[in-house]
């Protein structure tokens, strides 16, 4: 009678199997669904199958390949090579069975520490549109001396010490291209007995358990929709048992709950810390309360613990009127979407009456355990961001200038003078390497004045950038109240005998103030230096929130060439009815 | 419990863990007839199991556990002693 068969058997087939596979991999025709290659040396499937479905509960298709076992190198160098590649790339490697194997009598650090940079070396070879996750090595959990700092030559812990301190440096020098997928931090968060299988990690060198996997597969979900689904960009905060404990109306500000030490006051600074933290990195804050508005700014102004003071505020509705519709006026106010928005209350009415009236709004009510409460906002996962630009930083102060902007519009009766009376300044400029990370946060999140809405990502710009065919212009703009950043941005391509614009795109906050004009003229001034052309070209692509351009071509002297649906634009260049606004002065440095 | 019973507590898991109808898999099933059981799958096959009757095979078992009756009989066993 034949032997049942051994694991190792059948792993051994598949393991063959799977290399053919690779070589002749067939990849899916990439429509919506996101292509994730899986570059292992272990047995990761159930890690491919977790993500999959974490995915799918958040409304993305995702389709994860995995490279064939324990090939990493190889499997590296064919992403290098891939003309199609994929979003993402995950590569995860088990200290157990890498440089020779972790137990192997010639396991030596020196010598893992060079297979290491060897696999990072080749990632620096993948193209830059796929962007890395690479998980960092798990130290061990036990240790028969842990009174000593384990020797990294000894240890398991020390190895991973070392070889994690090397893997975190090189992804911190790649913050647009590279991310940590931190098996590390997941297991210290986890516990042992949640982390390793040592089961099926030894039969089958599958190592995780399934909580772990599932901790992870989350870790790279959230990575996703960081990278892939619109950003929240305003934070909107009831006051009362909200900013403090309490009801200041009734207690005064004296008697309201907010310190530094003591319970449960405690929380609510804890809370506000984190408020800060969130405004620094680009999200406006405002608030929406009913109470009366005197004693809210007695808080904000004069409360030693307050955190949060009034220059922190890009909008504010404080009043007892509805507060669906004070959302909404906020909205209108800050030129956001709804959708944008997150709304925190301690409420349970109010945050219902929001949740059935304006199902765009992410609602987060106060939790009852209030030592709960700091956590709130981080634990939603609402304000994750890859990075954090300079505009980030600044981002509440063009705002506030922009209430000083309307403060001047009411004193003007025609709209000229008020343009004029702003004392406007435009830079235009070809994008330099430096403003790609910005160019590509403008192409991400701009909807309203975006006439393609096409969503280049850094690499896809740095790809233009170096392409003969393409000219990128970017608009810095200012005027009395201040800098208002970099707001625009334009894309012609070469064509024969024509010029097409790509893309044309203005920040919300500089809509209605002719620095499109500025843009589209002196860009297509500045490529006609460049290149030979008597006809421009262009189009709209409308989107639900785009509908402000949909008339632009036709203002600019552009006429519609395209049949049906098809919102192709075309002119000569003589034809325009476009020129560099007067209200607007040309800046060489701002 | 009863051989049927566990036979259609075993089904049920056995068609989560393979992300399957449990009316594709017949009494007889086995690793053979159904395309997604392969080795990795057999992981989530045999934590499910074990979850769900809350037992822990022994290791010599798991390479033999490949079809539903063989599955029945060792839980049987099992969930007996």
């Amino acid at each position: 009678m034949r032997p049942p068969p051994r694991y190792e058997d059948t792993w051994k087939q598949e393991r063959k199997g799977a290399r053919h596979e690779a070589r002749t991999r067939s990849r899916p025709a990439m429509g919506s669904e996101l292509t994730i290659r899986i570059i292992r040396n272990y047995t990761a499937e159930p890690i491919a199958d977790a993500i999959k479905e974490a995915a799918q509960r958040v409304g993305l298709a995702v389709q994860p390949e995995l490279g064939a076992f324990d090939n990493v190198g190889a499997e590296i160098a064919a992403l290098a090579s891939d003309a199609k590649p994929p979003a993402l790339a995950i590569v995860t490697i088990d200290l157990e069975y890498f440089s020779g194997g972790l137990f192997s009598p010639k396991w030596n650090l020196p010598q893992a520490t060079s297979d290491l940079r060897s696999v990072l070396a080749a990632i620096d070879s993948i193209p830059p549109a796929c962007f890395v996750l690479v998980s960092t090595f798990l130290p061990g959990f036990r240790t028969t001396m842990p009174w000593a700092p384990e020797h990294p030559m000894l240890g398991r812990s020390g190895a991973a010490f070392e070889l994690n301190h090397i893997l975190r440096g090189f992804v911190a020098d790649r913050p647009n291209r590279c991310g940590l997928l931190d098996f590390e931090r997941i297991a210290a968060r986890l516990g042992e007995s949640a982390t390793l299988d040592r089961r099926f990690g030894l039969m089958m060198k599958a190592p995780f358990r399934q909580e772990f996997i599932a901790a992870a597969a989350a870790e790279v979900v959230r990575f996703l929709k960081c990278r892939f689904l619109p950003p929240k960009k305003v934070l909107v905060l009831d006051c009362d048992n909200t900013l403090w404990g309490g009801v200041v109306g009734e207690a005064g500000p004296e008697n309201i709950q907010l310190d530094p030490y003591e319970y449960p006051g405690i929380a609510y600074y804890r809370f506000q810390a984190e408020v800060l933290a969130i405004a620094d990195k680009g999200v406006l804050i405002s608030l929406c309360s009913k109470n009366d508005e005197a004693s809210v700014w007695q808080v904000l102004d004069n409360h030693p613990n307050c955190l949060l003071h009034r220059r922190h505020l890009a909008g504010y509705r404080i009043n007892w009127a509805n507060k669906a519709g004070n959302l909404r006026e906020l909205a209108l106010e800050l030129n956001l979407s709804l959708d944008s928005m997150v709304f925190v209350d301690d409420d349970p009415a109010e945050c219902q009456m929001i949740r059935s009236q304006i199902p765009e709004v992410a609602v987060l009510q106060v939790p009852g355990k209030i030592y709960e409460y700091p956590a709130l906002l981080g634990a939603s996962e609402l304000f994750d961001r890859l990075s954090v630009s300079q505009e980030d930083k600044e981002r509440v102060h063009y705002y506030q200038a922009e209430k000083g902007r309307r403060e001047v519009q009411k004193l003007h009766v025609d709209a000229n003078g008020f343009l004029r009376d702003l004392g406007m300044k435009a830079l235009i400029r070809p994008v330099r390497a430096g403003d790609l990370p910005r160019a590509s946060q403008l192409c991400q999140r701009t909807n309203q004045f975006n006439l393609t809405s096409k969503r280049y990502t850094e690499s896809d710009l740095a790809r233009l950038l170096d392409d003969p065919q393409a000219r990128m212009f970017v608009l810095e703009a200012e005027d009395r109240f201040g800098s208002l950043g970099q707001s625009g941005l334009i894309i012609f391509r070469k064509l024969a005998g024509a010029v097409e614009v790509d893309t044309f795109l203005m920040s919300c906050r500089i809509i209605g103030r002719l620095f499109d004009r500025a843009l589209f003229c002196e860009g297509l001034r500045l490529v006609q230096s460049d290149w030979r052309f008597d006809k421009v070209q262009a189009s709209f692509v409308p989107t639900a929130k785009n509908r402000i351009v949909s008339g632009l071509w036709k203002d600019y002297g552009l006429s519609r060439v395209g049949a049906d649906g098809d919102e192709t634009y075309a002119g000569l260049l003589p034809e325009l009815k476009v020129s560099f606004p007067d209200v607007i002065q040309r800046a060489d440095d701002l | 419990m009863s051989k049927d019973e566990i036979r259609e507590r075993a089904r049920a898991a056995l068609a989560k863990a393979l992300k399957t109808d449990p009316l594709a898999i017949a009494d007889a099933a086995s690793q053979s007839d159904l395309s997604a059981w392969d080795s990795v799958r057999h992981m989530n096959v045999v934590l499910a199991l074990e979850n769900e009757f809350g037992i822990e095979f022994a290791d010599a078992e798991l390479p033999g556990l490949t079809s539903l009756p063989v599955l029945v009989n060792a839980i049987e066993r099992h969930t007996s002693a």
